[in-house]
Protein backbone atom coordinates (compact mmCIF):
# COMPACT_ATOMS: atom_id res chain seq x y z
CA UNK A 1 0.00 0.00 0.00
CA UNK A 2 1.62 2.87 -0.53
CA UNK A 3 0.92 6.95 0.01
CA UNK A 4 3.03 9.13 -1.51
CA UNK A 5 6.42 8.05 -1.41
CA UNK A 6 5.97 6.34 1.53
CA UNK A 7 4.63 2.46 1.42
CA UNK A 8 4.04 -0.29 3.47
CA UNK A 9 3.09 -4.30 3.18
CA UNK A 10 0.89 -6.43 5.53
CA UNK A 11 3.81 -8.04 6.74
CA UNK A 12 4.87 -4.43 8.71
CA UNK A 13 1.17 -4.17 10.30
CA UNK A 14 1.90 -7.88 11.32
CA UNK A 15 5.31 -6.74 12.69
CA UNK A 16 3.86 -3.99 14.72
CA UNK A 17 0.99 -6.12 16.29
CA UNK A 18 3.43 -8.59 17.51
CA UNK A 19 5.51 -5.91 19.06
CA UNK A 20 2.73 -4.35 20.36
CA UNK A 21 1.30 -7.09 22.14
CA UNK A 22 4.47 -8.20 23.81
CA UNK A 23 5.53 -4.86 24.28
CA UNK A 24 6.12 -4.82 28.27
CA UNK A 25 8.92 -2.71 29.06
CA UNK A 26 7.40 0.33 26.94
CA UNK A 27 9.91 0.32 24.45
CA UNK A 28 7.58 0.46 21.54
CA UNK A 29 7.95 4.33 21.74
CA UNK A 30 11.56 4.55 22.39
CA UNK A 31 12.32 2.04 19.20
CA UNK A 32 10.32 4.29 17.04
CA UNK A 33 12.13 7.61 18.31
CA UNK A 34 15.91 5.08 17.86
CA UNK A 35 14.31 4.40 14.32
CA UNK A 36 13.70 7.94 13.23
CA UNK A 37 16.72 8.97 14.42
CA UNK A 38 18.73 6.51 12.28
CA UNK A 39 16.22 6.75 9.07
CA UNK A 40 17.15 10.96 9.42
CA UNK A 41 20.93 10.24 9.41
CA UNK A 42 20.25 8.56 6.37
CA UNK A 43 17.84 10.76 5.13
CA UNK A 44 20.38 13.92 5.85
CA UNK A 45 23.56 11.74 4.34
CA UNK A 46 21.58 11.60 0.72
CA UNK A 47 20.11 15.10 0.72
CA UNK A 48 24.09 16.32 1.42
CA UNK A 49 25.57 14.12 -1.18
CA UNK A 50 22.98 15.64 -3.70
CA UNK A 51 20.45 12.18 -4.22
CA UNK A 52 17.22 11.83 -4.10
CA UNK A 53 15.05 9.84 -2.16
CA UNK A 54 12.34 8.14 -3.81
CA UNK A 55 10.57 5.50 -1.57
CA UNK A 56 10.35 4.78 1.60
CA UNK A 57 9.44 1.36 1.95
CA UNK A 58 8.30 -0.49 5.68
CA UNK A 59 8.23 -4.54 5.35
CA UNK A 60 8.21 -7.30 8.29
CA UNK A 61 11.98 -7.35 7.30
CA UNK A 62 12.11 -3.29 7.98
CA UNK A 63 13.05 -0.74 6.56
CA UNK A 64 14.20 0.08 3.21
CA UNK A 65 15.09 3.67 1.50
CA UNK A 66 15.32 3.91 -2.15
CA UNK A 67 17.02 6.80 -3.43
CA UNK A 68 17.98 8.08 -6.69
CA UNK A 69 22.58 8.42 -6.45
CA UNK A 70 23.64 7.53 -9.70
CA UNK A 71 26.16 10.32 -8.88
CA UNK A 72 26.68 9.39 -4.98
CA UNK A 73 29.22 6.73 -5.82
CA UNK A 74 30.98 3.88 -3.19
CA UNK A 75 32.55 6.13 -1.18
CA UNK A 76 29.06 8.02 -0.80
CA UNK A 77 27.36 4.87 -0.20
CA UNK A 78 29.80 3.85 2.68
CA UNK A 79 28.87 7.51 4.10
CA UNK A 80 24.92 7.29 3.80
CA UNK A 81 25.46 3.55 5.14
CA UNK A 82 27.43 4.83 8.03
CA UNK A 83 25.55 7.66 8.80
CA UNK A 84 22.03 6.55 10.01
CA UNK A 85 24.64 4.56 13.00
CA UNK A 86 26.21 7.44 13.59
CA UNK A 87 23.13 9.27 14.02
CA UNK A 88 21.68 6.20 16.89
CA UNK A 89 25.38 6.53 18.73
CA UNK A 90 25.07 10.72 18.56
CA UNK A 91 21.69 10.09 19.90
CA UNK A 92 22.88 7.65 22.81
CA UNK A 93 25.21 9.95 23.73
CA UNK A 94 22.98 13.10 23.84
CA UNK A 95 20.85 10.32 25.62
CA UNK A 96 23.00 9.37 28.24
CA UNK A 97 24.22 13.00 29.30
CA UNK A 98 20.80 14.26 29.48
CA UNK A 99 19.64 11.45 31.46
CA UNK A 100 22.33 11.85 33.91
CA UNK A 101 21.76 15.75 33.59
CA UNK A 102 17.90 15.01 34.75
CA UNK A 103 18.19 12.02 36.31
CA UNK A 104 16.01 10.25 34.29
CA UNK A 105 16.45 6.54 33.70
CA UNK A 106 14.31 7.08 31.02
CA UNK A 107 16.54 9.14 28.89
CA UNK A 108 19.12 6.17 29.74
CA UNK A 109 17.08 3.51 28.24
CA UNK A 110 16.62 5.52 25.55
CA UNK A 111 20.48 5.43 24.99
CA UNK A 112 20.60 1.68 25.43
CA UNK A 113 18.59 1.37 23.10
CA UNK A 114 19.94 3.92 20.59
CA UNK A 115 23.24 2.00 21.25
CA UNK A 116 22.07 -1.23 20.58
CA UNK A 117 19.90 -0.02 17.51
CA UNK A 118 23.64 1.62 16.14
CA UNK A 119 25.39 -1.96 16.77
CA UNK A 120 22.98 -4.27 15.05
CA UNK A 121 23.28 -2.12 12.08
CA UNK A 122 26.89 -2.09 11.81
CA UNK A 123 26.65 -6.17 11.58
CA UNK A 124 28.42 -6.64 8.28
CA UNK A 125 25.10 -8.59 6.84
CA UNK A 126 24.26 -6.92 3.97
CA UNK A 127 20.78 -5.91 4.19
CA UNK A 128 21.88 -3.55 7.10
CA UNK A 129 24.35 -0.92 7.02
CA UNK A 130 27.50 -2.49 8.09
CA UNK A 131 27.27 -4.81 5.94
CA UNK A 132 26.20 -2.77 2.94
CA UNK A 133 29.25 -0.02 3.73
CA UNK A 134 31.26 -3.29 3.76
CA UNK A 135 30.34 -3.99 0.36
CA UNK A 136 30.87 -0.83 -0.91
CA UNK A 137 34.41 -0.37 0.47
CA UNK A 138 35.88 -3.66 -1.50
CA UNK A 139 33.94 -2.68 -4.62
CA UNK A 140 36.71 0.21 -3.96
CA UNK A 141 39.61 -2.02 -3.05
CA UNK A 142 38.77 -4.76 -5.43
CA UNK A 143 36.55 -6.08 -7.95
CA UNK A 144 33.02 -5.91 -7.60
CA UNK A 145 32.39 -9.11 -8.09
CA UNK A 146 34.82 -10.52 -5.42
CA UNK A 147 34.14 -7.79 -3.23
CA UNK A 148 30.03 -9.41 -3.88
CA UNK A 149 31.03 -13.30 -2.78
CA UNK A 150 33.03 -11.77 0.18
CA UNK A 151 30.21 -9.76 0.79
CA UNK A 152 27.64 -13.04 0.33
CA UNK A 153 29.63 -15.35 2.62
CA UNK A 154 30.24 -12.97 5.18
CA UNK A 155 26.65 -12.31 5.25
CA UNK A 156 25.70 -16.26 5.21
CA UNK A 157 28.75 -16.80 8.03
CA UNK A 158 27.15 -13.89 10.47
CA UNK A 159 23.38 -15.02 9.92
CA UNK A 160 24.01 -18.80 10.86
CA UNK A 161 26.48 -18.05 13.63
CA UNK A 162 23.89 -15.90 14.73
CA UNK A 163 21.46 -18.50 14.29
CA UNK A 164 23.63 -21.23 16.02
CA UNK A 165 24.45 -18.66 18.88
CA UNK A 166 20.58 -18.24 19.18
CA UNK A 167 19.71 -22.15 18.95
CA UNK A 168 22.15 -22.30 21.83
CA UNK A 169 20.85 -20.15 23.86
CA UNK A 170 17.14 -21.57 23.58
CA UNK A 171 17.88 -24.80 24.52
CA UNK A 172 20.28 -23.57 27.39
CA UNK A 173 18.18 -21.24 28.78
CA UNK A 174 14.66 -23.19 28.93
CA UNK A 175 13.07 -21.58 25.82
CA UNK A 176 14.51 -18.31 25.91
CA UNK A 177 13.95 -17.18 21.90
CA UNK A 178 14.65 -13.72 21.52
CA UNK A 179 18.48 -13.98 19.84
CA UNK A 180 17.04 -17.20 17.60
CA UNK A 181 13.93 -14.77 16.35
CA UNK A 182 16.14 -12.12 15.60
CA UNK A 183 18.73 -14.86 13.37
CA UNK A 184 15.95 -15.86 11.83
CA UNK A 185 14.08 -12.46 11.26
CA UNK A 186 17.50 -11.44 9.78
CA UNK A 187 17.77 -14.70 7.75
CA UNK A 188 14.16 -14.17 6.65
CA UNK A 189 15.38 -10.79 5.29
CA UNK A 190 18.66 -12.53 3.30
CA UNK A 191 16.88 -14.72 1.30
CA UNK A 192 13.98 -12.24 0.42
CA UNK A 193 15.82 -9.49 -0.84
CA UNK A 194 18.99 -11.82 -2.12
CA UNK A 195 17.21 -14.25 -3.13
CA UNK A 196 18.75 -13.88 -6.66
CA UNK A 197 21.60 -12.24 -5.91
CA UNK A 198 22.36 -15.90 -4.45
CA UNK A 199 21.49 -17.55 -7.74
CA UNK A 200 23.61 -15.59 -9.51
CA UNK A 201 26.47 -16.14 -7.43
CA UNK A 202 26.12 -19.34 -7.93
CA UNK A 203 25.38 -19.55 -11.67
CA UNK A 204 28.26 -17.50 -12.46
CA UNK A 205 30.68 -19.38 -10.61
CA UNK B 1 37.02 -6.19 -14.95
CA UNK B 2 35.71 -3.02 -13.06
CA UNK B 3 32.29 -2.50 -13.32
CA UNK B 4 31.31 1.47 -12.53
CA UNK B 5 29.15 2.39 -9.76
CA UNK B 6 26.34 3.71 -11.81
CA UNK B 7 25.53 -0.03 -13.51
CA UNK B 8 26.21 -1.80 -10.26
CA UNK B 9 22.71 -3.27 -10.20
CA UNK B 10 22.98 -4.66 -6.54
CA UNK B 11 23.23 -0.73 -5.11
CA UNK B 12 20.77 1.03 -7.67
CA UNK B 13 18.05 -1.11 -9.30
CA UNK B 14 16.40 -3.12 -6.96
CA UNK B 15 13.58 -0.83 -6.39
CA UNK B 16 10.95 -1.90 -9.87
CA UNK B 17 9.02 -5.15 -8.32
CA UNK B 18 5.70 -4.25 -8.49
CA UNK B 19 2.99 -6.70 -6.54
CA UNK B 20 1.27 -8.89 -9.44
CA UNK B 21 -2.49 -9.02 -8.41
CA UNK B 22 -4.07 -5.83 -6.57
CA UNK B 23 -6.87 -7.86 -5.36
CA UNK B 24 -5.38 -10.00 -3.47
CA UNK B 25 -2.34 -7.64 -2.39
CA UNK B 26 -5.62 -5.57 -0.75
CA UNK B 27 -6.94 -8.39 0.58
CA UNK B 28 -3.62 -9.32 2.38
CA UNK B 29 -3.61 -5.85 3.89
CA UNK B 30 -6.73 -5.97 4.97
CA UNK B 31 -6.18 -8.89 7.03
CA UNK B 32 -3.24 -7.71 8.44
CA UNK B 33 -4.91 -4.61 9.56
CA UNK B 34 -7.85 -6.65 11.14
CA UNK B 35 -5.24 -8.15 13.15
CA UNK B 36 -3.65 -5.36 14.39
CA UNK B 37 -7.46 -3.59 15.33
CA UNK B 38 -8.05 -6.98 17.11
CA UNK B 39 -4.67 -6.91 18.93
CA UNK B 40 -5.20 -3.22 20.01
CA UNK B 41 -8.74 -3.93 20.80
CA UNK B 42 -7.40 -6.58 23.27
CA UNK B 43 -4.77 -4.71 24.50
CA UNK B 44 -7.23 -1.87 25.37
CA UNK B 45 -10.45 -3.30 26.67
CA UNK B 46 -9.32 -6.90 28.08
CA UNK B 47 -6.11 -6.31 29.69
CA UNK B 48 -6.91 -9.26 31.68
CA UNK B 49 -6.68 -11.51 28.63
CA UNK B 50 -3.22 -9.47 27.85
CA UNK B 51 -1.87 -10.22 31.11
CA UNK B 52 -2.94 -14.06 30.95
CA UNK B 53 -1.29 -14.43 27.78
CA UNK B 54 1.46 -13.00 28.74
CA UNK B 55 2.19 -14.68 31.75
CA UNK B 56 1.95 -17.70 29.63
CA UNK B 57 4.45 -16.52 26.95
CA UNK B 58 6.74 -13.63 28.70
CA UNK B 59 8.44 -16.14 31.56
CA UNK B 60 10.31 -17.70 28.65
CA UNK B 61 12.01 -14.88 27.92
CA UNK B 62 11.82 -12.54 30.51
CA UNK B 63 12.06 -14.30 33.89
CA UNK B 64 15.69 -13.66 35.15
CA UNK B 65 16.25 -11.97 31.87
CA UNK B 66 15.77 -8.05 32.82
CA UNK B 67 16.31 -6.47 29.60
CA UNK B 68 15.45 -2.96 30.56
CA UNK B 69 17.78 -2.77 33.33
CA UNK B 70 20.55 -4.58 31.20
CA UNK B 71 20.00 -1.78 27.99
CA UNK B 72 19.40 1.06 30.96
CA UNK B 73 22.71 -0.14 31.92
CA UNK B 74 24.68 0.20 28.79
CA UNK B 75 22.86 3.72 28.17
CA UNK B 76 23.80 4.76 31.08
CA UNK B 77 27.91 3.90 30.67
CA UNK B 78 27.78 6.60 27.71
CA UNK B 79 28.24 9.42 29.76
CA UNK B 80 29.90 7.84 32.43
CA UNK B 81 31.08 7.72 36.26
CA UNK B 82 30.47 3.42 36.01
CA UNK B 83 33.10 1.74 33.83
CA UNK B 84 32.69 -0.01 30.72
CA UNK B 85 33.34 -3.49 32.54
CA UNK B 86 31.64 -2.76 35.33
CA UNK B 87 28.31 -2.49 32.93
CA UNK B 88 29.15 -5.42 31.03
CA UNK B 89 29.19 -7.18 34.43
CA UNK B 90 26.03 -5.36 35.45
CA UNK B 91 24.79 -7.04 31.87
CA UNK B 92 26.21 -10.13 32.17
CA UNK B 93 24.18 -10.07 35.85
CA UNK B 94 20.82 -9.10 33.98
CA UNK B 95 21.23 -12.10 31.82
CA UNK B 96 22.64 -14.11 34.02
CA UNK B 97 19.31 -16.65 33.39
CA UNK B 98 21.17 -17.06 29.87
CA UNK B 99 24.12 -18.94 31.54
CA UNK B 100 22.18 -21.43 33.58
CA UNK B 101 23.80 -24.22 34.76
CA UNK B 102 23.38 -27.58 34.67
CA UNK B 103 19.97 -28.47 35.97
CA UNK B 104 19.68 -28.58 39.90
CA UNK B 105 19.73 -32.23 41.55
CA UNK B 106 16.57 -31.58 43.69
CA UNK B 107 17.58 -32.81 46.81
CA UNK B 108 14.81 -34.87 48.38
CA UNK B 109 13.62 -34.18 51.65
CA UNK B 110 15.63 -36.26 54.87
CA UNK B 111 13.44 -38.75 56.32
CA UNK B 112 13.24 -36.68 59.35
CA UNK B 113 12.48 -33.79 58.86
CA UNK B 114 13.05 -31.13 61.30
CA UNK B 115 10.30 -30.10 63.45
CA UNK B 116 8.70 -26.95 62.33
CA UNK B 117 5.63 -25.41 63.03
CA UNK B 118 4.22 -22.12 60.39
CA UNK B 119 5.28 -18.72 61.91
CA UNK B 120 2.19 -17.09 62.26
CA UNK B 121 0.58 -14.18 60.38
CA UNK B 122 1.49 -10.95 61.22
CA UNK B 123 -1.32 -9.21 63.46
CA UNK B 124 -2.51 -6.27 61.24
CA UNK B 125 -2.05 -3.35 62.99
CA UNK B 126 -3.63 -0.17 62.73
CA UNK B 127 -1.61 2.80 62.96
CA UNK B 128 -3.39 5.53 61.12
CA UNK B 129 0.14 7.83 60.67
CA UNK B 130 1.69 4.91 58.41
CA UNK B 131 -1.15 6.01 55.99
CA UNK B 132 -0.17 9.34 55.51
CA UNK B 133 3.98 8.03 54.84
CA UNK B 134 2.78 5.46 52.03
CA UNK B 135 -0.51 5.86 49.93
CA UNK B 136 -1.83 2.93 49.31
CA UNK B 137 -2.26 2.39 45.83
CA UNK B 138 -5.85 1.76 44.22
CA UNK B 139 -6.55 -1.93 43.58
CA UNK B 140 -6.39 -2.88 40.12
CA UNK B 141 -9.93 -3.99 38.68
CA UNK B 142 -9.16 -7.37 37.23
CA UNK B 143 -5.86 -9.55 36.71
CA UNK B 144 -6.45 -12.08 34.32
CA UNK B 145 -9.59 -13.99 33.20
CA UNK B 146 -10.03 -16.14 36.87
CA UNK B 147 -7.55 -14.27 39.40
CA UNK B 148 -10.08 -11.72 40.06
CA UNK B 149 -9.07 -9.08 43.04
CA UNK B 150 -11.30 -8.71 45.79
CA UNK B 151 -11.68 -4.83 47.50
CA UNK B 152 -9.62 -5.35 50.48
CA UNK B 153 -12.03 -4.84 53.38
CA UNK B 154 -9.95 -2.43 55.46
CA UNK B 155 -6.66 -0.80 54.88
CA UNK B 156 -4.32 -2.58 55.91
CA UNK B 157 -0.85 -0.46 56.99
CA UNK B 158 2.56 -2.06 57.27
CA UNK B 159 3.08 -4.42 59.75
CA UNK B 160 5.65 -2.45 62.33
CA UNK B 161 6.06 1.08 62.46
CA UNK B 162 9.73 0.63 63.47
CA UNK B 163 10.29 -1.26 59.83
CA UNK B 164 9.15 1.85 57.75
CA UNK B 165 10.94 4.22 59.83
CA UNK B 166 14.35 1.89 59.31
CA UNK B 167 13.52 2.23 55.91
CA UNK B 168 12.86 5.80 55.34
CA UNK B 169 16.49 6.41 57.11
CA UNK B 170 18.24 3.71 54.99
CA UNK B 171 17.16 5.60 51.96
CA UNK B 172 17.21 8.91 52.57
CA UNK B 173 21.06 9.18 51.28
CA UNK B 174 20.11 7.85 48.16
CA UNK B 175 17.17 10.09 47.42
CA UNK B 176 18.79 11.69 44.48
CA UNK B 177 18.53 8.36 42.59
CA UNK B 178 15.53 7.89 40.42
CA UNK B 179 13.61 4.82 41.26
CA UNK B 180 13.77 1.64 39.38
CA UNK B 181 10.87 1.38 36.90
CA UNK B 182 10.15 -2.17 38.31
CA UNK B 183 10.38 -1.55 42.04
CA UNK B 184 7.95 0.37 44.63
CA UNK B 185 8.58 1.37 47.70
CA UNK B 186 5.04 1.72 48.88
CA UNK B 187 2.90 -1.25 50.50
CA UNK B 188 0.23 -3.13 48.43
CA UNK B 189 -1.90 -5.72 50.73
CA UNK B 190 -1.93 -9.51 49.60
CA UNK B 191 -5.20 -11.33 49.69
CA UNK B 192 -3.66 -14.31 50.96
CA UNK B 193 -1.78 -15.95 54.41
CA UNK B 194 1.70 -15.47 54.47
CA UNK B 195 4.29 -15.93 56.80
CA UNK B 196 8.41 -15.45 57.51
CA UNK B 197 10.38 -17.78 55.24
CA UNK B 198 12.87 -17.75 57.83
CA UNK B 199 14.17 -16.11 60.99
CA UNK B 200 17.25 -13.81 61.25
CA UNK B 201 19.14 -10.73 61.17
CA UNK B 202 18.29 -8.52 58.01
CA UNK B 203 22.37 -8.30 56.16
CA UNK B 204 21.12 -5.86 53.62
CA UNK B 205 17.56 -4.42 53.23
CA UNK B 206 15.71 -3.89 50.28
CA UNK B 207 16.15 -0.62 48.63
CA UNK B 208 19.01 1.04 47.71
CA UNK B 209 22.08 0.45 49.03
CA UNK B 210 25.88 0.23 48.23
CA UNK B 211 26.46 -2.51 45.94
CA UNK B 212 29.41 -5.00 47.68
CA UNK B 213 29.71 -6.83 44.26
CA UNK B 214 30.10 -3.71 41.66
CA UNK B 215 31.38 -1.27 44.22
CA UNK B 216 28.58 1.08 43.59
CA UNK B 217 25.11 2.39 44.79
CA UNK B 218 22.53 -0.34 43.28
CA UNK B 219 19.08 -0.79 44.02
CA UNK B 220 18.51 -4.02 45.76
CA UNK B 221 15.46 -5.84 45.03
CA UNK B 222 15.23 -8.51 47.88
CA UNK B 223 15.80 -8.85 51.48
CA UNK B 224 19.16 -10.72 52.47
CA UNK B 225 18.77 -13.10 55.73
CA UNK B 226 22.61 -14.10 57.06
CA UNK B 227 21.86 -17.30 58.35
CA UNK B 228 24.60 -20.01 58.80
CA UNK B 229 24.72 -22.33 55.35
CA UNK B 230 21.84 -25.48 55.75
CA UNK B 231 19.49 -23.49 57.49
CA UNK B 232 16.06 -24.19 56.50
CA UNK B 233 13.88 -22.26 54.38
CA UNK B 234 10.16 -22.34 54.11
CA UNK B 235 7.30 -21.31 51.46
CA UNK B 236 6.19 -17.69 52.31
CA UNK B 237 2.42 -18.91 50.74
CA UNK B 238 0.81 -21.07 49.48
CA UNK B 239 1.45 -21.40 46.08
CA UNK B 240 3.14 -22.95 42.82
CA UNK B 241 6.89 -23.90 42.22
CA UNK B 242 7.89 -22.08 38.54
CA UNK B 243 11.19 -22.62 39.04
CA UNK B 244 13.96 -24.54 40.88
CA UNK B 245 16.69 -24.40 39.42
CA UNK B 246 20.34 -22.46 39.32
CA UNK B 247 21.73 -19.71 37.55
CA UNK B 248 25.02 -17.53 37.74
CA UNK B 249 23.50 -14.54 39.75
CA UNK B 250 20.75 -16.53 42.16
CA UNK B 251 23.02 -19.22 42.84
CA UNK B 252 20.24 -22.05 43.33
CA UNK B 253 16.92 -20.73 43.37
CA UNK B 254 12.94 -21.40 43.73
CA UNK B 255 10.62 -18.85 42.47
CA UNK B 256 6.95 -19.16 43.67
CA UNK B 257 3.49 -17.85 42.36
CA UNK B 258 1.20 -17.42 44.88
CA UNK B 259 -1.57 -16.03 42.59
CA UNK B 260 -2.74 -12.69 42.28
CA UNK B 261 0.11 -11.64 40.19
CA UNK B 262 2.74 -12.59 43.58
CA UNK B 263 5.83 -14.09 43.36
CA UNK B 264 8.67 -14.81 45.71
CA UNK B 265 12.22 -15.42 45.02
CA UNK B 266 14.62 -17.29 47.46
CA UNK B 267 18.41 -17.16 46.43
CA UNK B 268 21.40 -18.51 47.41
CA UNK B 269 20.43 -21.99 48.56
CA UNK B 270 22.20 -24.82 49.12
CA UNK B 271 19.81 -27.62 48.63
CA UNK B 272 15.93 -27.25 47.11
CA UNK B 273 13.70 -29.68 48.44
CA UNK B 274 10.85 -28.78 45.19
CA UNK B 275 10.70 -29.42 41.74
CA UNK B 276 9.17 -27.00 39.01
CA UNK B 277 5.24 -27.53 38.99
CA UNK B 278 4.92 -28.85 42.33
CA UNK B 279 2.32 -26.99 44.60
CA UNK B 280 3.90 -26.01 48.29
CA UNK B 281 1.91 -24.96 51.61
CA UNK B 282 2.61 -22.18 53.58
CA UNK B 283 5.46 -22.80 55.92
CA UNK B 284 6.49 -25.59 53.60
CA UNK B 285 10.17 -26.63 53.89
CA UNK B 286 11.38 -25.98 50.97
CA UNK B 287 15.24 -25.22 51.23
CA UNK B 288 18.37 -24.52 52.94
CA UNK B 289 20.56 -21.73 53.20
CA UNK B 290 23.94 -21.44 51.29
CA UNK B 291 26.28 -19.03 49.40
CA UNK B 292 25.84 -20.11 45.95
CA UNK B 293 26.05 -17.61 42.77
CA UNK B 294 26.98 -14.61 43.15
CA UNK B 295 27.18 -14.02 47.23
CA UNK B 296 29.56 -13.30 49.33
CA UNK B 297 28.42 -15.38 52.03
CA UNK B 298 25.51 -17.33 53.36
CA UNK B 299 22.44 -15.94 53.43
CA UNK B 300 18.71 -16.28 51.91
CA UNK B 301 18.09 -13.36 49.38
CA UNK B 302 13.93 -13.09 50.03
CA UNK B 303 12.24 -11.25 46.71
CA UNK B 304 8.35 -10.20 46.48
CA UNK B 305 7.10 -8.95 43.23
CA UNK B 306 3.65 -7.93 42.97
CA UNK B 307 2.25 -7.23 39.42
CA UNK B 308 5.42 -6.99 37.76
CA UNK B 309 6.58 -4.43 41.10
CA UNK B 310 9.36 -6.11 43.81
CA UNK B 311 8.31 -4.71 46.42
CA UNK B 312 9.63 -4.28 50.53
CA UNK B 313 9.14 -8.03 52.05
CA UNK B 314 9.22 -6.70 55.55
CA UNK B 315 6.22 -4.29 55.40
CA UNK B 316 4.78 -7.58 55.41
CA UNK B 317 6.81 -9.74 57.80
CA UNK B 318 9.09 -9.23 60.25
CA UNK B 319 12.44 -11.56 60.02
CA UNK B 320 13.56 -10.81 63.44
Amino acid sequence: MQFGRVSFTGGFIVMIALVYLFDVNNFVPLVVLAALVHEGGHFAAIWALGGRTLRLHLGFVGLRIDYEGRRVGYPGEIVIALMGPAANLALAYAASFLGRYLGSETLFFLAGISLGAAVFNLLPVYQLDGGRALYCFMALAMDVDWAWRVSCVLSCAMIFAMLAAGLLLFIWSGWNFTLLTVAIWLLISYCKSEGSAIRYAVNEY
Amino acid sequence: MRMRYGDDRRLNGRNTKQSGDGSLTALRLFACVILLAGVIVIRAFFPGATEVMRATVLPMIEEDMDYRSAVTAIGETLSGDVGFLEAIGDITRAFGGAQTEDAVEVTTLPEEPEVYTPLPSPPALILPPIEEVFAVPEVPVEIGLLLTRPEPEEPIVPETPAAVAVFLAHQEPFSYHALPWNAAISYEPLQFEFTAPVLGQVSSPFGFRYDPIISGVRFHFGTDIALYTGTPFYAFADGQVIYARACVSFGKYILLYHGYGVYTRYAHASALYVQAGDYVERGQWIGRVGSTGESTGPHLHFELRVNGQYRNAEFYVSFG
